[in-house]
């Protein structure tokens, strides 16, 4: 069956120069209904690989690869077909609500315009729709609250008037890039919350960018571990915690701080991530890898196939016969 | 010279001297008008050599000229030479300009410093006075001096002076403001360092750099604002000349000799244009913020 | 909201009193005696002394600036040392030429400069940029009265198109604004540059915000993301620069209305500072302070309306 959304060996780099790759061939795919989340360190491209399925990013542009929509190709599509992509098949949700809200307009106003560019309706029947899709994401006196500004609302809310927005004409995709990362803790559960629930109730997929994996635990299919700009493991979310393949995924759960137990010293990783143009050649994790070896440092592993629904790049993957 | 102005209120660390000065001289702009100025500095210092005429000679049969052999930018209504006229008109122009630019500094400046240094009722009363002053065009403030004390190029110099000193006082304090929040005058303070002594040693030379870019823009400002005096009949008086009045003497006899203002006024235009951008490109080189990227639409990208 | 411009009303007042009191007592404080230079140096010492007496000169100060006060209340700049003609009346004449002409230059400037603004910034690095900025680098330069005489030189002396020199003398509706043309273009090129040069960098950091690219990402047309989100954003610092911009159209109308013989508040100004008519400087000063003040008291209250965020607290 063909996939939702599938990135195919994406490349993109800084001003679209060779020497300033930041993503390097990265693939994965997003089934239609399905919830899968891309992880990883900042900097290590999951969030730029995300506006570029939109094409929002200006600065750093596709050098190579392939962004399938269905089979169609989106990444060189007419302006006019991506127009009618973003915010109509594919939606996306951003990290800052505080300042992706136009300050100016009423979230009202902004949501009709979603809903009369997209799905054509008058204006009468565009603000009833806003209204109960802002009901729907728990916005209390919904009727009223169409009317504020976004500066009248509280850091929760917005963001839930971000989901409406992105949720107003029924999208096939939500992207949500870090969509909690910016809120007080006790609000990001519920945003979550929302999130699965308004998954499963519109049967959309969802790509959720982050770096926290308790998120990916709560709400995650399925699971794509980045670094330095490449897909390191892919596999499902249980699987996966269950039993890391690669050495970073293992080293990333690690490191989360174990609520059951008190602890002495924190784990970390040592050492950091590469610079986009300082990149080693081999494994780009083998400076940090404690089962690095003379391969690893000499040349980079493909992203393969070890068992049934799990990918992993490495060359001593862990629990794999040697 | 560190550039006070930056976002997170961390000032940029020295650079020496002279590389910022070698990378100002690689911008073309810069360098043409360097090279206005120091041609403007030439005929001001050396006008009577350079002048074929005494410009205050009158040779009435003469007068009128339309430009020529002789006299190359023709004469004026007493047969003055224009051309002498308008080169020896350097001098109030970049006398005054400088003058009272520096005036300016050194009196807003401290002023500045110490308001925002200092704030508290200082500060707000002189904010509030700086404000008021800078609602009102600069030219009527030089006005109100000059109709106090009286025409002449000293008082000129300090009418555009006490015009100008509210933009100091303003940029002065908001670089006070700024570095006063910083870490190491925090540290220095808590090693006991007095008011005056951080001031000196570690926000004046960090306010610098913004200081250097209004007094180039202000020098153009202030050549323009003694042009526009002296076109009055305020400031330089006739006969002796300066681009304003000569300006003046093309209008009330445009009819006659309609070249009379051109000399002048492209000299003036110059003048103030060559200021205008060696003050944008000193400023492009201490704040490279200015510099921004690019929009988000994908539809235009060629 | 009611008690913000409860306040700016008393600051702005407070302020024109500050600046008339000021004025005030700068004129008495002017070395030269007004009965003098006024009667000239063979004039008698009674006649001086009547002079005096009629001015209401020869009264102590706290006196004078008593009477001064109670004159502003009802806008009774006192007489003009010179012509005795009421003050007050004398600028009332001249007023609406004044007004006129720095409206229809800020009219002109925005007229161009706002357009010309965003042009450079959406085109930026194309050629429409590069000569959008020289554009605004001259008028930056330019001294208002030089580009007044280029324009008086090429449009009427040789042109034709419109007279040199202006009388006030009967004059309609068309009229009046044939004749504003040339000053109101003159000082409207020259505020068009500031305009465009504001307008472009507010457009260049709006475009840099979050919200645009949430505009994008809707899939909005680029017409309606620049032109809607965009401009509406960067509509409320430019109008209120606009508007504050006034003090310096104000300034160069001074200089415009000499070029262009055109009767005005500066004319007047110029006319009385070189007759050394102090009453009549007085009146006139204070009136370019009420007018100022004035003008940045509307453009605070209209930001107050403007923007969302002061507006809803």
């Amino acid at each position: 069956m063909t996939p939702l959304l599938e990135v195919r060996d994406l490349h993109l780099a800084i001003g679209g120069r060779p020497d300033r790759v930041v993503v390097d061939g990265v693939s994965f795919a997003v089934p239609a209904g399905g919830v899968v989340a891309l992880v990883g360190e900042s900097g290590c491209g999951k969030t730029v690989t995300a506006l570029s399925v939109l094409r929002l990013t200006d600065a750093i542009q596709p050098i190579s690869g392939e962004i399938l929509l269905e089979g169609e190709d989106i990444l060189r599509c007419s302006p006019r077909r991506l127009r009618e992509i973003r915010g109509g098949v594919i939606s996306m949700v951003f990290q800052e609500p505080m300042t992706s809200l136009n300050p100016v307009f009423t979230i009202g106003f902004q949501i009709i315009e979603a809903l009369q560019i997209h799905r054509g309706l008058p204006r009468r029947a565009a603000r009833q729709a806003a209204v109960e899709l802002l009901d729907r994401v728990g916005i209390p006196a919904a009727s009223s609250r169409v009317d504020a500004y976004p500066h009248q609302l509280s850091g929760g809310m917005r963001q839930r008037a971000m989901i409406a927005l992105a949720l107003a004409c029924r999208p096939k995709l939500l992207i949500a890039d870090e969509p909690t990362t910016a809120l007080d803790v006790t609000i990001q559960a519920q945003i979550i919350r929302l999130l699965r629930d308004l998954q499963r109730e519109f049967g959309m997929a969802v790509l959720i960018i982050t770096h926290d994996l308790g998120i990916v635990s709560d709400f995650a299919d399925s699971v794509v571990v980045m670094y330095a700009g490449k897909v390191v493991e892919r596999a499902a979310t249980a699987a996966m915690f269950s039993a890391p393949r690669h050495p970073y995924t293992g080293r990333l759960l690690a490191s989360i701080p174990p609520v059951d137990r008190d602890v002495e010293r924190l784990e970390t990783i040592p050492g950091t991530v590469p610079s986009p143009w300082a990149m080693p050649a081999g494994c780009r994790f083998a400076p940090r890898c404690a089962h690095a070896d003379g391969m690893c440092h000499a040349m980079s592993p493909p992203l393969e196939r070890v068992e049934t629904g799990r990918d992993v790049a490495c060359w001593h993957p862990s629990g794999a016969a040697s | 010279m560190a550039d006070a102005g930056t976002a997170n209120g961390t000032a940029v660390p020295r650079v020496a001297r002279r590389s910022r000065l070698r990378v100002l001289l690689t911008d073309p702009g810069a360098r043409i008008a360097l090279l206005v100025i120091l041609a403007l500095a030439l005929l001001a210092l050396f006008a009577p050599v350079i002048a074929p005429f005494d410009p205050t000679a009158q040779r009435v049969a003469d007068a009128l000229q339309p430009p020529g052999t002789t006299y190359w930018f023709g004469t004026d209504e007493f047969g003055r030479d224009v051309f002498s006229r308008v080169v020896h008109g350097a001098r109030p122009a970049l006398l005054v300009g400088l003058c009272s630019v520096t005036l300016a500094v050194c009196v807003g400046t401290p002023i500045g410093l110490v308001a925002g240094f200092l704030g508290g009722w200082l500060d707000t009363a002189v904010s509030g006075v700086v404000d008021v002053l800078l609602s009102f065009p600069s030219l009527l403030l030089a006005m109100m001096v000059v109709t106090l004390a009286g025409s002449g190029l000293e008082m000129v110099v300090l009418a555009i002076a006490i015009s100008q000193v509210p933009v100091f006082v303003r940029l002065a304090r908001s670089s006070a403001m700024i570095l006063r929040e910083l870490d190491y005058v925090a540290a220095s303070r808590s090693f006991g360092a007095g008011r005056l002594y951080v001031l000196w040693r570690h926000i004046l030379p960090n306010s610098v750099g913004p200081i250097i870019v209004m007094a180039t823009l202000g020098i153009a400002g202030a050549i323009r604002e003694e042009a526009g005096l002296s076109f009055l009949g305020l400031g330089v008086q006739p006969p002796a000349p300066s681009w304003g009045n000569l300006i003046y003497a093309g209008v009330a006899n445009i009819l006659d000799a309609p070249w009379l203002a051109l000399l002048p006024g492209t000299l003036l235009t110059l003048s103030v244009l060559a200021f205008n951008i060696l003050g944008d490109s000193v400023r492009d080189i201490l704040d490279p913020r200015d510099i921004v990227s690019g929009t988000t639409d994908q539809g235009r990208r060629t | 909201m009611i008690r913000f411009v409860l306040r700016r009303l008393l600051a702005t007042l407070v302020i024109v009193l500050c600046v008339a009191s000021v004025v005030f007592f700068a004129m008495r404080l002017i070395p030269a005696d007004p009965a003098e230079v006024v009667l000239g140096d063979h004039a008698t010492a009674e006649s001086l002394a009547a002079f005096r007496r009629s001015a209401g000169l020869d009264r102590p100060l706290g006196e004078q600036y008593r009477d001064f006060l109670a004159g502003l209340i009802v806008a009774d700049l006192g007489r003009s040392l010179i012509s005795n003609t009421s003050v007050g009346q004398q600028i009332l004449e001249v007023l609406p030429y004044t007004i006129s002409l720095a409206f229809a230059a800020l009219l002109v400037g925005a007229t161009l400069g706002i357009p010309l603004g965003v042009a450079t910034a959406v085109w930026r690095g194309r050629w429409l940029d590069l000569a959008g900025r020289v554009f605004a680098l001259l008028g930056f330069s330019l001294p208002a009265f030089y580009l007044g005489v280029v324009l008086l030189l090429v449009f009427s002396v040789w042109l034709g198109w419109f007279p040199v020199v202006h009388s006030m003398r009967g004059e309609g509706v068309g009229e009046h604004l044939q004749k504003l043309v040339l000053p109101a273009l003159t000082l409207g090129i020259i505020q068009a540059a500031y305009i465009t040069r504001l307008t472009r960098s507010t457009m260049l950091e709006t475009l840099r915000q979050d919200y645009i690219r949430t505009a994008f990402a809707k899939g909005l047309g680029s017409g309606r993301v620049y032109f809607v989100h965009a401009l509406r954003n960067v509509m409320v610092p430019v109008v209120t620069a606009i508007g504050l911009y006034t003090g310096a159209v104000l300034g160069g109308a001074i200089l415009t209305e000499t070029v262009f013989s055109r009767p005005g508040l500066g004319k007047l100004l110029v006319g009385a500072i070189a007759q050394r008519d102090y009453n009549l400087i007085q009146g006139g000063l204070i009136t370019f302070a009420v007018l100022i003040a004035g003008i940045n008291l509307l453009v605070d209250l209209s930001y107050a309306l403007i923007d969302p965020r002061v507006k809803h607290g």
